[in-house]
C-alpha cells in the first residue's frame, strides 16, 4: 500500500469485490414486470459499472511500469492520531444517547483537545465547557432542535 | 428583515469559512440547520449570504495561512500566501475582498438577465431534455478529473450507487438495503457531504499534528492605488470568465479560477511575479470563484441544477421547504426569486463592508490552533448531521463518509463527482423513467429531440476530451482531486 500502484491494486479488488456483492443484492431487488425501467435496472447497471471499473483499476496498476508514485499515508505516529482520534468520535457517538447530547459532547472536546494539544488542563476544561454551553443554548434551547438529552434532562 | 438575515449568514459564513479545514460546501452543510426556524424566503436569504460569506472566507486562510479550504482557492494561495510572507497580507486580503465584490456584482447583473432567459427555455424541457442535461453535468465534473478520469468515474457510480440505496422513488421497492431497517430511509446526502467534507479534511489535518500554523507580523493593512490599479483588469476579466463558465452545470469555481489564473498569467507583463506574490493573482482568482458561484445560480434557478458541491447543499436546502428550483420557480415564486437575487446584490455589498475593516479579525481568526478547531469541526458536523432528520443513524453515515474521503484523497479520488452524483441521482433516476414512458421503453428518445440530442453530443464530446487530457498528460493543472 505504500505506492500508488500497490494501493490501486487493492482499490480495485475492493471496488470490483463490492460491484459483485453489489450485482447480487440488486438481482434481488422485487418489482412490477411490464414497466419501462424496472426498479432493478439501474442499480444493476451501476453495480455492473463499479465491478467492472474496479477490475481496470487494478489490471491498469497491474500493468504500470512507469515512475513510482508514493501514496502520503501518515508515519507511525500519524497513524495513531488517527486511530485514537477515531476511537474517541465513535465512543462520543455512542455516548450521546445514553448521556445526552451536551454532557457527551464537553467530554468529547476535552478529550480531544487535550489528546492533540496538549494544553493546560485547566483550560481545555473551560474551553470544553463554554462551547458545549454555547451549544446547548444555541441549538437546544434557541433553536429547539431535540437533540437527545441525558438523564439529566441536558 | 431580510437584510438583517443577508447580514447574519454573511458574517456566520465568513467566519465559518474562515476555520482552515472547512470549505464552503461543508460550510453550508454545517450551517444549514440553523436556517430551518425561518421562514422560506429568510431562509434561502441566509444560505445564499453564507455560501458567499464561506467562499470568502475561504480565501482568507488560503492567505493567511496557506490553507486554502478547498480546491478553488489554491490559486489565491499560490500568490496571496506569498504576499502574507511579505506583510502585505492586508493588501492581500483588501484586494481579494473588492474583487469578490466587482466579480460578484457584474455577475449578479448576469444572473437577472440571463436567469428568467433560460428559465423560459427551461420551460419547454422535458424529461429527456433535463435527464441528457444532467448526464451532461456529470460528463463534465468526471472529464475535469483530469489525470484520475478512471477515479472520477468509479467516484460517480458509486455516488449514484449510495442514492439508490432505500426505497424505489416511483413503486417502493426496498434497494440494496441488505434487510436492514435503517437503510431503507436511504442515505442522506448531507450527511455524505459534512462527512467527505469536513471529517476527511479533520481526519488529514490530524494525521499531519497541524498545530498552530502561522506567525506573521502584518504590516499594511490596505491595499494601495498601485494594487488596485495591477489588480483592475484582472477583475473584471476574470469576472467574465467565471460568470460565463459557471453557467455551465458541472463547471465549479475549482476549474474556472484555475483557468482564470492562468489566462491573467499569460497576459500579464509581470507574468515572473505569479506565484512570487502577484497581487493581480489574487484578484484574478478571487474574481472568478465569486463569478463563477453567482453564475452557478443561472442554471440552479433556472433548471434547478446545482454546478458544483457548494449549490448541490444549497438546492438540498431549498428542497427542505418543498421549494424545487427550476422553470416554475419564476413561474410561481418570482417574489422568492427576485427576492434572493436582491439580497445577493446587497450581500455583495455587506461583504466587502464587512471585510475591509475586518481583514485584522479574520487574520486572527485564523490562528485558532488546529487541537481546538479539529474537535470543534467534528462536533458541528455531528450537529450538522444529526439535525437533517434528528437521527444518529445519519450520523454514523456521516462518519463512515468521513474516513471514505479520507482514503479518497489518499488514493488521489476526486469528491465533487461524488458529491453531484449523490446529489442529482434521484432527479436523474426519475427523469429517465419518465422519459422512458414517453417513449414506449426507447432509449433513442434522447437522440431524437433536438435540445437532448444536443446535451448528449456534448457529454460525449466532454468524455472524449477527457480522455484526450488524460492520455495527453496536460490535465496536472486541471486535476482538480478535492474540488468544491
Amino acid at each position: 500500500m505504500r505506492t500508488l500502484r500497490t494501493a490501486d491494486m487493492v482499490s480495485g479488488v475492493l471496488l470490483a469485490a463490492m460491484g459483485l456483492l453489489s450485482v447480487l443484492a440488486s438481482l434481488k431487488i422485487k418489482g412490477v414486470t411490464g414497466e419501462h425501467l424496472h426498479p432493478r435496472t439501474l442499480p444493476y447497471l451501476l453495480s455492473l459499472v463499479v465491478l467492472i471499473t474496479g477490475i481496470i483499476l487494478f489490471f491498469n496498476a497491474w500493468r504500470y511500469r512507469g515512475e513510482e508514485r508514493i501514496v502520503d499515508w501518515p508515519d507511525r505516529e500519524g497513524w495513531k492520531r488517527i486511530a485514537v482520534s477515531l476511537i474517541g468520535i465513535i465512543v462520543y457517538m455512542l455516548l450521546i444517547e445514553p448521556l445526552g447530547f451536551t454532557l457527551s459532547s464537553f467530554l468529547f472536546l476535552f478529550f480531544l483537545i487535550w489528546y492533540l494539544g496538549r494544553y493546560n488542563v485547566l483550560l481545555i476544561i473551560l474551553l470544553a465547557l463554554a462551547t458545549s454551553v454555547v451549544i446547548y443554548f444555541l441549538f437546544i434551547q434557541f433553536l429547539g432542535l431535540t437533540f437527545p438529552v441525558g438523564p439529566l434532562g441536558w | 428583515m431580510n437584510i438583517l438575515y443577508a447580514f447574519l449568514g454573511s458574517i456566520v459564513g465568513t467566519l465559518v469559512g474562515v476555520l482552515p479545514g472547512i470549505g464552503p460546501t461543508s460550510a453550508i452543510a454545517i450551517l444549514l440547520p440553523l436556517t430551518t426556524i425561518l421562514p422560506p424566503i429568510p431562509a434561502i436569504i441566509m444560505m445564499a449570504a453564507i455560501y458567499y460569506g464561506a467562499m470568502y472566507g475561504g480565501s482568507t486562510t488560503a492567505i493567511v495561512v496557506n490553507i486554502p479550504g478547498e480546491a478553488s482557492s489554491v490559486p489565491t494561495a499560490m500568490d496571496g500566501y506569498q504576499l502574507a510572507r511579505q506583510g502585505r497580507g492586508g493588501p492581500a486580503l483588501g484586494i481579494a475582498a473588492i474583487s469578490s465584490f466587482v466579480a460578484g456584482t457584474l455577475s449578479l447583473v448576469g444572473l437577472t438577465f440571463f436567469a428568467p432567459l433560460l428559465a423560459n427555455v427551461a420551460l419547454a424541457f422535458g424529461p429527456p431534455e433535463y435527464f441528457a442535461l444532467m448526464f451532461m453535468a456529470l460528463s463534465l465534473v468526471i472529464s475535469l478529473s483530469g489525470k484520475a478520469l478512471l477515479k472520477g468515474l468509479i467516484a460517480t457510480a458509486l455516488g449514484l450507487l449510495v442514492a439508490m440505496i432505500g426505497l424505489d422513488p416511483l413503486t417502493g421497492e426496498a434497494r440494496l438495503t441488505f434487510g436492514s431497517v435503517s437503510l431503507m430511509a436511504g442515505i442522506n446526502f448531507i450527511s455524505v457531504i459534512i462527512g467527505l467534507f469536513a471529517i476527511g479534511e479533520v481526519l488529514v489535518n490530524i494525521e499531519r499534528a497541524v498545530a498552530a500554523i502561522y506567525e506573521n507580523k502584518i504590516r499594511d493593512w490596505l491595499p494601495t492605488l498601485e494594487d488596485l490599479k495591477h489588480s483592475w483588469g484582472a477583475m473584471w476579466r476574470s469576472s467574465i470568465i467565471g460568470f460565463f463558465l459557471g453557467l455551465l452545470p458541472g463547471c465549479s469555481p475549482a476549474v474556472t479560477t484555475f483557468i482564470a489564473y492562468d489566462a491573467e498569467k499569460k497576459i500579464s507583463k509581470r507574468s515572473h511575479l505569479f506565484g512570487h506574490g502577484a497581487i493581480e493573482g489574487v484578484a484574478a482568482a478571487e474574481g472568478a470563484n465569486n463569478a463563477t458561484c453567482s453564475g452557478g445560480f443561472v442554471p440552479l434557478f433556472s433548471f434547478g441544477i446545482p454546478s458544483g458541491p457548494a449549490l448541490a447543499v444549497l438546492l438540498g436546502g431549498f428542497m427542505m421547504y418543498g421549494l424545487q428550483p427550476g422553470p416554475m420557480l419564476f413561474k410561481e415564486n418570482p417574489d422568492l426569486v427576485w427576492t434572493v437575487i436582491a439580497s445577493m446584490y446587497l450581500g455583495n455589498l455587506i461583504l466587502l463592508i464587512l471585510n475591509l475593516p475586518l481583514v485584522g479579525l479574520w487574520a486572527r481568526i485564523a490562528l485558532i490552533p488546529f487541537p481546538i478547531l479539529g474537535p470543534m469541526i467534528i462536533l458541528f458536523s455531528v450537529i450538522g448531521a444529526y439535525s437533517v432528520r434528528f437521527l444518529m443513524f445519519d450520523v454514523w453515515v456521516a462518519l463512515l463518509f468521513g474516513i471514505l474521503g479520507y482514503l479518497m484523497r489518499k488514493l488521489g479520488f476526486p469528491l465533487a463527482p461524488m458529491v453531484l452524483a449523490t446529489v442529482l441521482a434521484q432527479m436523474l433516476e426519475t427523469s429517465l423513467k419518465q422519459s422512458l414512458v414517453l417513449s414506449s421503453g426507447s432509449p433513442l428518445i434522447f437522440f431524437t429531440r433536438p435540445i437532448a440530442a444536443a446535451f448528449m453530443f456534448l457529454a460525449i464530446i466532454m468524455i472524449v476530451w477527457g480522455l484526450w487530457l488524460q492520455f495527453s498528460g496536460r490535465s496536472a493543472q486541471l486535476a482538480a482531486d478535492e474540488s468544491d
